[in-house]
C-alpha cells in the first residue's frame, strides 16, 4: 500500500495517469478524436511547443528564465526565410537562423550572468526588441517562402510513410536526446545543482556562469529549431509568429512539474505537460467547444500547476 | 410502354437533379478573429445559410495565430467536412494549407484575401464600395450648393484593403467636386486611436466639411473627435465603412446627425454568398476565381430595406433577399495590385 502511495506520488506517474484519463474520456466523446489521423497530427503539432519547452525547461532547471522565446520564434525566422529566399539553400537558412538563436541566447546569458540583470528582466526587454526588429524589418508584413522547396517544406507538413508528421520525429529526437543528457552526464546534474542551490554548487567547483550560459543558448537554439518548424507549416516568416508563444509553453513546463523556483522536475514530466495541453486543445476542438474555452482552461490549469508547485515546495 | 418510359424519365431525371445539386453534410470555417463584430455578423450569415440547406456547419477560432489555423485546418480535416471556409490570418500563411488541403481533396473556400493556389474566394470589392459612398457624399454636397470637398481620411495606410476604400471614396467627390484631402490619418482601425488622432489633426486645421471613416470605428473616431473640438455640425458629412454593427446604425438615425452615409459591405451578406459558394464548389460547378459580395452606398432613406434594428442598440436583422438583390460587380475596378 505503501508502495502503491509512493508509486502514485511521482509526478511524471501522476501526469500520465490525467494524461490517460483525458485521452479516454475525448475518445469516448468525440467520433474523431481516437484517430490514427488525428493522433498523428496531434503529435505534428506539438512538435513545436515541444521542442522549445525541453530549451525552457533545462534553462529553469538550472535556475533562470527566458520569456523571450515567442519573439524570438518570429525574429529568427526573418534569415532563415530571406537566405532561402536570395540563395535557394534551404540547409544555409537553417544554419544561419540557428546561429542567429544561439548569439541571443549568448546575449541573454551575459547580461544576465555576468552583469546580474535578473533573466526575466533581460528577456522581458529582449521580447520586446526581438519583436520591434521584427516589425520595423518586416513593416508587419510577413515574407513568403519564396523557393517552394518540397524539403522545406516537409520539414514541417510532412509524414514518414504519409503517417508520421517529421515535425514529430524531431521533437522525439530532440526530447529524447535532452531527456539523457539531463539524466545521465554529469553536465545534467550539474544544472539541477546550481538551479537546486547555486552557493552548495559554487563550493563544490562547478563553473556556474558557464553552465549557466550554456543553459541559455540551449533554450534559444531549441526555440530557433522550434521557429523553422513554425515557418515551415506557414510557409512564411510571419511577424506575429509566437504570440504569447511564451506562456504556452510556461504553462506547459509548469504543468509538467519544472519548478520556476529551478533544480526541480524532468523532461518527461514537461513532455506530458505539452502532450495534455495538446490533447485538451485538439479534444475540445473536436468536441466543437469554443477555443475561447481553452484559453480560459489554459489560465486554470497555469494557476493550479503553479499552486501545487508552491504547496510542494513549502512542504518539502 | 409510354407511362414506363415517362416514369422511367422523371427517375433518372430526378436522380441525376439529385446528385447534381446534393448538399454538403458538413462545412468547416476558420475565422481569423472571431471576436470581432464584422466576423460575428459573417459567421451569422454563414450559419443562417447552412440552417436554410440542412448543413452541419461548424466554426472555430484562429485569434490571429496562423499556426493555430494550420492546426484547426488539419483538425477540420480529420473531421471530413465536405469544404472548408476560411478567413486566412495573412494571405502567406495559408499557403501550405491549401497544398494539404488539395492533396487530402477538401475543397477549400476563402473569404476576404486571395492567396496563391486558392481556387476561389468571395470578398467584397473594397474601391468599388468607397466610390459608392464618395459618390453619394458628392450628390450630397453638390445639393447643398457645396463646389468643394475638404476631407478627413480616418484610414489605415498599412493594409491595401483600406487604401482602396479610401481611393475610392475620394475618386468618387472629385467626379462632383473639387476633392482635397486635408488630413490623411491612421486611426488603426479602432475608435480609441480614430479619436485621438482626429483630435490632433482637428487642432491643426479643421477647416474641413467631410470625415471619412476606413470602417465604422473610424468614422465614428472622426465624429467623436469632431464634437469634443466643440465644431458645428450643420455643414459637416460623416461617411463609414463597412455596416459592421449597430453603433453606425444608432448614430445614423439620430436626428440632425452628419453621419449620413455608410458604405454598407452587408457581412451576413458576405456569409450568406460564402455558403452558397461552397455548396457549388462541392456541387462541382464552376466557382469564380473572385465572387464579389454585394456593396451599397446606405443613408437614412434606404437602410430600412436592409437592415431592421431594435433602438436599444441590442441586435439587428438583415434581409436577405434584399441584399441578394443588389446589383453587384463581376470584378472590382481596383484590386491592391492596382496600388
Amino acid at each position: 500500500m505503501n508502495r502503491l502511495y509512493k508509486y502514485l506520488n511521482n509526478g511524471e506517474v501522476a501526469l500520465g495517469i490525467i494524461f490517460l484519463i483525458i485521452f479516454i474520456f475525448f475518445s469516448f466523446a468525440s467520433e474523431y478524436f481516437f484517430s490514427l489521423r488525428n493522433i498523428m497530427n496531434v503529435s505534428g503539432q506539438l512538435s513545436i511547443i515541444l521542442i522549445a519547452s525541453v530549451g525552457f525547461a533545462v534553462l529553469l532547471i538550472a535556475g533562470e528564465v527566458d520569456i523571450s522565446i515567442g519573439s524570438l520564434l518570429a525574429f529568427v525566422a526573418i534569415p532563415l526565410v530571406q537566405i532561402m529566399n536570395h540563395t535557394e539553400s534551404v540547409m544555409l537558412g537553417i544554419i544561419v537562423c540557428i546561429l542567429f538563436g544561439a548569439i541571443i541566447g549568448l546575449i541573454n546569458g551575459f547580461l544576465s550572468i555576468y552583469l546580474g540583470i535578473s533573466s526575466l528582466i533581460v528577456t522581458l526587454g529582449m521580447l520586446f526588441i526581438l519583436r520591434g526588429a521584427v516589425y520595423l524589418y518586416t513593416g508587419q508584413r510577413p515574407i513568403s517562402d519564396e523557393l517552394y522547396s518540397d524539403f522545406f517544406f516537409n520539414i514541417g507538413n510532412g509524414k514518414l510513410f504519409g503517417t508520421i508528421p517529421y515535425a514529430a520525429l524531431v521533437g522525439i529526437v530532440i526530447l529524447l536526446i535532452f531527456i539523457f543528457i539531463m539524466k545521465n552526464t554529469s553536465y545534467g546534474r550539474k544544472l539541477y545543482a546550481i538551479g537546486g542551490n547555486a552557493e552548495v554548487a559554487r563550493l563544490a567547483g562547478y563553473n556556474i556562469k558557464l553552465l549557466k550560459l550554456s543553459a541559455f543558448v540551449i533554450c534559444s537554439v531549441l526555440s530557433s529549431v522550434s521557429a523553422i518548424l513554425l515557418a515551415s507549416r506557414i510557409g512564411s516568416a510571419n511577424h506575429v509568429a509566437g504570440d504569447l508563444f511564451e506562456f504556452q509553453v510556461v504553462a506547459a513546463v509548469v504543468l509538467g512539474g519544472v519548478s520556476l523556483a529551478g533544480g526541480i522536475g524532468t523532461l518527461t514530466g514537461a513532455a506530458l505537460g505539452v502532450l495534455i495541453l495538446a490533447v485538451i486543445s485538439n479534444g475540445l476542438g473536436m468536441l466543437n467547444v469554443e477555443s475561447q474555452w481553452q484559453m480560459v482552461l489554459n489560465g486554470i490549469i497555469i494557476i493550479l500547476a503553479v499552486g501545487f508547485d508552491e504547496l510542494k515546495r513549502r512542504k518539502n | 410502354m409510354k407511362i414506363f418510359s415517362w416514369l422511367m424519365t422523371v427517375i433518372v431525371a430526378s436522380t441525376l437533379s439529385f446528385s447534381s445539386f446534393a448538399n454538403p453534410k458538413k462545412i468547416g470555417y476558420i475565422v481569423n478573429y472571431g471576436t470581432h463584430e464584422w466576423y460575428q455578423n459573417v459567421i451569422f450569415g454563414l450559419q443562417s445559410r447552412a440552417d436554410e440547406l440542412g448543413i452541419d456547419f461548424e466554426v472555430m477560432d484562429a485569434n490571429l495565430d496562423i499556426n493555430k489555423q494550420t492546426a484547426m485546418a488539419e483538425d477540420f480535416m480529420t473531421k471530413a467536412v465536405d469544404v472548408l471556409i476560411m478567413t486566412p490570418v495573412n494571405e502567406e500563411g495559408v499557403v501550405p494549407i491549401l497544398r494539404k488541403a488539395k492533396a487530402d481533396g477538401t475543397p477549400v473556400v476563402l473569404e476576404g484575401n486571395p492567396a496563391k493556389g486558392m481556387t476561389t474566394l468571395f470578398a467584397i470589392c473594397d474601391y468599388d464600395a468607397g466610390y459608392k459612398a464618395g459618390d453619394a457624399v458628392g450628390r450630397i454636397l453638390v445639393s447643398r450648393g457645396e463646389t468643394e470637398a475638404r476631407v478627413m481620411d480616418v484610414g489605415l495606410p498599412l493594409l491595401s484593403a483600406t487604401v482602396l476604400r479610401s481611393l475610392g471614396f475620394m475618386e468618387a467627390i472629385a467626379k462632383h467636386v473639387d476633392a482635397v484631402k486635408v488630413h490623411e490619418l491612421d486611426g488603426s482601425g479602432m475608435i480609441d486611436s480614430s479619436v485621438e488622432v482626429a483630435s490632433a489633426a482637428l487642432a491643426a486645421d479643421s477647416n474641413i466639411n467631410v470625415i471619412y471613416g476606413i470602417n465604422d470605428g473610424s468614422a465614428l473616431g472622426g465624429l467623436q473627435a469632431w464634437r469634443a473640438a466643440g465644431l458645428p455640425e450643420n455643414d459637416l458629412i460623416v461617411a463609414g465603412t463597412g455596416a459592421e454593427g449597430l453603433a453606425f446604425l444608432n448614430e445614423m438615425t439620430k436626428e440632425n446627425t452628419p453621419y449620413l452615409v455608410e458604405a454598407a459591405m452587408f457581412p451576413e451578406g458576405v456569409g450568406y454568398t460564402g455558403m452558397n459558394l461552397a455548396v457549388d464548389l462541392f456541387n462541382g460547378v464552376d466557382v469564380p476565381e473572385h465572387k464579389v459580395t454585394p456593396t451599397l452606398a446606405l443613408t437614412v432613406h434606404n437602410y430600412a430595406n436592409y437592415y431592421s434594428f431594435d433602438k436599444a442598440g441590442q441586435t439587428r436583422q438583415i434581409n436577405f433577399e434584399n441584399v441578394a438583390n443588389i446589383p453587384t460587380e463581376t470584378k472590382c475596378t481596383k484590386y491592391a495590385s492596382d496600388l
